[in-house]
């Protein structure tokens, strides 16, 4: 298992996520960062886990991702 | 005090929304969206949890097309102004307050759209749909309606309207300034396409809050640009709700207050809030009905025609002067035009005004009698 980095468009989109996957059993959380994120001023999800299967759940729940880092 | 300004703003508010908002200093004092510390997140965290009991709330299943405004007539000016942005018709009902009049009236008198009045017939539904399908064009847009008029409490035929909207290919918004927190609003259900209510009246939060629900986001635009907290380096303002809609600092304590507000008015029940205010209401109506001095000017509010306000004026006096007269005697009320125009000119007190009684989720059957006995004082003057 690894950890990633889930670049958002919005503080509302990383609490929505957030929930989305800790509900799931998957170790979250958001944080703040202008040096990850290219777009100025962002949040980020970082979680660990499978990409594939965080990625679709987020996607499923309408979280609009920016781009997908790996730790 | 007896206070039956519930239309312009509930009072008292339930402890549980003073105790949340208290706590929103100490708990939730930092600014949500803009850091990265704890007291930033808890706060975002606090914030989303309300956006979340909201949008539920009104049957709206993404959260994040729930946009916090400062109140109801903010939410209806960015409906109205996005979607009039380009030109297009809209039709309004005759009961229709001047947030809903106001940007149509300026965007008509720039040139940039045209919009209908259509007449709505008081306890008759099927003829207030066909007074507004008479008016619909090629071009029209929107069809708004007031869930119930807020000088005299006619409700309007939500459900069908947006049936007819949907049925011609059109948009339809609610403004639910006196019937959220009373009524069950489901979006989904019912097919209401944009959702603008306040949430320091029915639903009890403090003054400075209300909500944009939308079932349709792709059709929003800003009408306030400004910081968003992200994408700091570009010039323009980011796309995706809320944000988008949401620029410069939220009124978070607001937004906390609401949040038990919410919770307290789903804990008690739509149903049986409603059914209490309509049963003072009634009760009301017909002790004013009796009284020979008091002039009326609806029929006897219903529940499924009615919300729990009722309009009238003692003898020769004007809607300001019986509102004056009784808050003399302790009474709170709110007499003139209600912000109103186009619901006066229909009901001809265009000239006179009338004093509005509106009941809360707070009043007593021991207030309604109190507030009968001084009315009945005053008229027999």
């Amino acid at each position: 298992m690894k950890e990633y980095y889930f670049l958002l468009s919005s503080i509302t989109s990383a609490m929505k996520g957030e929930k989305i996957l800790q509900k799931s059993g998957i170790k979250a959380f958001v944080f703040r960062d202008t040096k990850i994120n290219p777009y100025g001023c962002g949040y980020i999800i970082r979680a660990l886990g499978e990409k594939e299967k965080m990625t679709e759940l987020l996607r499923k729940g309408g979280v609009r991702i920016n781009e997908i880092k790996e730790r | 005090m007896l206070y039956f300004d519930n239309a312009a703003t509930t009072f008292p508010k339930p402890a549980a929304v003073r105790k949340a908002v208290g706590e929103s200093f100490i708990y939730y004092g930092a600014n949500p969206g803009r850091s990265g510390h704890s007291l930033a997140m808890d706060t975002a965290r606090k914030v989303f949890e309300c956006r979340e009991k909201a949008s539920e709330f009104f049957g709206l299943s993404a959260p994040e097309n729930l946009v916090f405004t400062k109140n109801c007539t903010e939410a209806l000016n960015i409906v109205l102004m996005s979607i009039g942005k380009e030109g297009g018709h809209f039709i309004i009902s005759d009961l229709e307050h001047n947030s809903v009049l106001r940007p149509l009236y300026d965007m008509k008198n720039r040139g940039i759209i045209d919009f209908s009045v259509a007449e709505t017939f008081e306890g008759e539904p099927e003829k207030t749909i066909e007074s507004y399908k008479k008016l619909i064009k090629s071009d029209t847009k929107m069809l708004v309606a007031a869930g119930a008029s807020n000088v005299f409490g006619i409700k309007l035929p939500v459900e069908m309207l947006a049936e007819l909207a949907h049925e011609h290919g059109i948009l339809f918004t609610l403004d639910a300034a006196q019937t959220a927190g009373s009524e069950n609003i489901d979006m989904e259900k019912n097919g209401i396409d944009f959702v603008c209510a306040p949430g320091h009246k029915g639903l009890l939060g403090p003054m400075g809050t209300g909500m944009l629900a939308s079932a349709r986001p792709e059709y929003l635009k800003p009408i306030i640009f400004g910081g968003t907290g992200s994408y700091s380096l570009l010039p323009n303002q980011p796309e995706g709700l809320p944000e988008m809609l949401e620029s410069g600092t939220l009124n978070v304590s607001g937004i906390c207050g609401l949040s038990a507000g919410i919770d307290w008015v789903s804990k008690k029940g739509l149903d049986k809030i409603s059914k209490n205010e309509m049963l003072l209401a009634k009760i009301l109506y017909e002790e004013l009905s009796k009284m020979k001095n008091v002039k009326l000017f609806t029929k006897t509010p219903q529940k499924e025609s009615h919300a729990p306000v009722i309009s009238f004026v003692i003898g020769d006096l004007t809607g300001e002067e019986t509102a004056a007269l009784l808050a003399e005697n302790g009474v709170a009320s709110r007499g003139g035009f209600h912000c109103s125009a186009l619901a006066h000119r229909k009901m001809g007190t265009e000239k006179r005004g009338t004093c509005r009684l509106s009941i809360g989720p707070m009043n007593s059957f021991d207030e309604i009698m109190k507030l009968i006995k001084i009315i009945y004082s005053l008229s027999e003057k």
